[in-house]
C-alpha cells in the first residue's frame, strides 16, 4: 500500500463528509415513526458495515499468516483488528444512544447487540495479546482474529434467526429511495476514512517490522 | 382590555351594532394543539441532543485513534533516527 493511497482515502473522506452530513440533515426527509433521531442511522449502519468488513479482512489475513507466515498478512491483520476496535466502539456507543431515544432503553440484550459486543471483545483480546502477549502468543492472537471473523455472519443473520429489537437485514430495501441513497452516500466518507486508517496503520506496522528486523540484524 | 376566554368570545351573541362577531376556535382545541406542539418540540429537542451525542462520540473516537496513530508514527520516526549511525548524512 503506497503512501499516496492512504492520503487519497483520507482526503476523500474529509471532502465527502460535509456534503454527506448536509444531505443527511437537509435533503433527506424525517422518518415518520422515529422522527429526527433516525438521522443517527446514516452513520451508525455504515460504521457497522465497515466494522464487519474490517473484522473479515483481519480474520482472513490472520488465517493467511497462520498458514503461510506472510508478514504483510500479519501487518494487515493487526491494522484491520485495531480498526475493528475503533469502528466497534463507534457502533456500540451510537447504537445505545439511538436505542435510548427510540426504544426507551439503550440496551435490550438482543442477539445482534450481544454478537456485536462479542466481536468487539474478541478483537480487544486480539489487539491486547498482540501488543502485550509473550513470545509465541501471536498464533493464539491470530486464532482469535479468525474466531472474530466467524462472528460476522452471526451478527448479520442474528436478526433473522432470533427475535430481536433490531430491524431485519432487508430493511434497507424497504426504505424510500431518498433514504437509501443518502445511506449509501453517507457510507462513502466512512468507508474512505476506515480504509485510510487501515492503510496508515498497515504502513506503520510494516515499518515497525522492518525496524525490528534491523535491530535483530544489528544484534547478530 | 379583553376579558374572558376565547370560547366565551366565540359564544357571544350578535350585538347588531355594526361590529362583526369574532369567531375563534374553542379553547380546548387551542390547548390541545399547544400540548401537541410542545410535545413535538420536546421530542425534536431530545432527538437533536441524542444526535449531537452520537455524532460527537463517533468522531471523537475516530479523532482519538488518529491521535494515537500520529504519536505512534512519531515514535517510529524517533526509533528509525536512533538506528542511523551518528556520522550518517541526514
Amino acid at each position: 500500500m503506497s503512501r499516496a493511497l492512504w492520503a487519497i482515502l483520507l482526503v476523500a473522506a474529509a471532502a465527502l463528509f460535509p456534503p454527506a452530513a448536509a444531505r443527511v440533515f437537509l435533503d433527506t426527509p424525517i422518518e415518520r415513526e422515529m422522527g429526527t433521531v433516525q438521522k443517527i442511522f446514516y452513520f451508525h449502519v455504515p460504521m457497522a458495515w465497515c466494522m464487519m468488513l474490517a473484522a473479515v479482512v483481519s480474520g482472513v489475513a490472520a488465517a493467511v499468516w497462520l498458514f503461510r507466515a506472510s508478514r504483510a498478512a500479519e501487518a494487515l491483520a493487526r491494522a484491520s483488528g485495531e480498526v475493528v476496535l475503533v469502528t466497534g466502539a463507534c457502533v456500540l456507543l451510537t447504537g445505545p444512544i439511538w436505542g435510548h431515544a427510540t426504544w426507551g432503553t439503550p440496551w435490550t440484550w438482543d442477539a445482534r447487540q450481544v454478537s456485536t459486543a462479542l466481536l468487539f471483545l474478541v478483537f480487544a483480546a486480539f489487539v491486547l495479546l498482540r501488543a502485550y502477549g509473550a513470545a509465541g502468543s501471536e498464533r493464539l492472537a491470530a486464532a482469535l482474529a479468525v474466531f472474530g471473523a466467524l462472528d460476522v455472519p452471526i451478527i448479520y443473520y442474528a436478526v433473522k434467526v432470533w427475535k430481536t429489537t433490531h430491524p431485519t437485514t432487508d430493511v434497507v430495501g424497504t426504505l424510500p429511495p431518498s433514504m437509501w441513497r443518502t445511506l449509501f452516500f453517507a457510507l462513502s466518507p466512512i468507508a474512505a476514512c476506515v480504509a485510510g486508517l487501515v492503510a496508515v496503520r498497515y504502513q506503520v506496522e510494516r515499518a515497525e517490522q522492518r525496524l525490528d528486523d534491523l535491530y535483530l540484524a544489528n544484534e547478530r | 382590555m379583553r376579558t374572558g376566554s376565547l370560547s366565551q368570545q366565540a359564544a357571544a351573541p350578535p350585538s347588531g351594532d355594526g361590529y362583526e362577531k369574532v369567531v375563534g376556535r374553542d379553547l380546548r382545541s387551542i390547548e390541545l394543539e399547544r400540548q401537541i406542539e410542545a410535545r413535538a418540540a420536546a421530542k425534536t429537542a431530545s432527538d437533536y441532543a441524542h444526535i449531537v451525542w452520537a455524532y460527537g462520540i463517533l468522531w471523537s473516537v475516530v479523532a482519538l485513534y488518529v491521535l494515537y496513530l500520529y504519536r505512534r508514527v512519531l515514535r517510529l520516526r524517533r526509533d528509525m533516527e536512533g538506528m542511523l549511525p551518528k556520522d550518517a548524512p541526514p
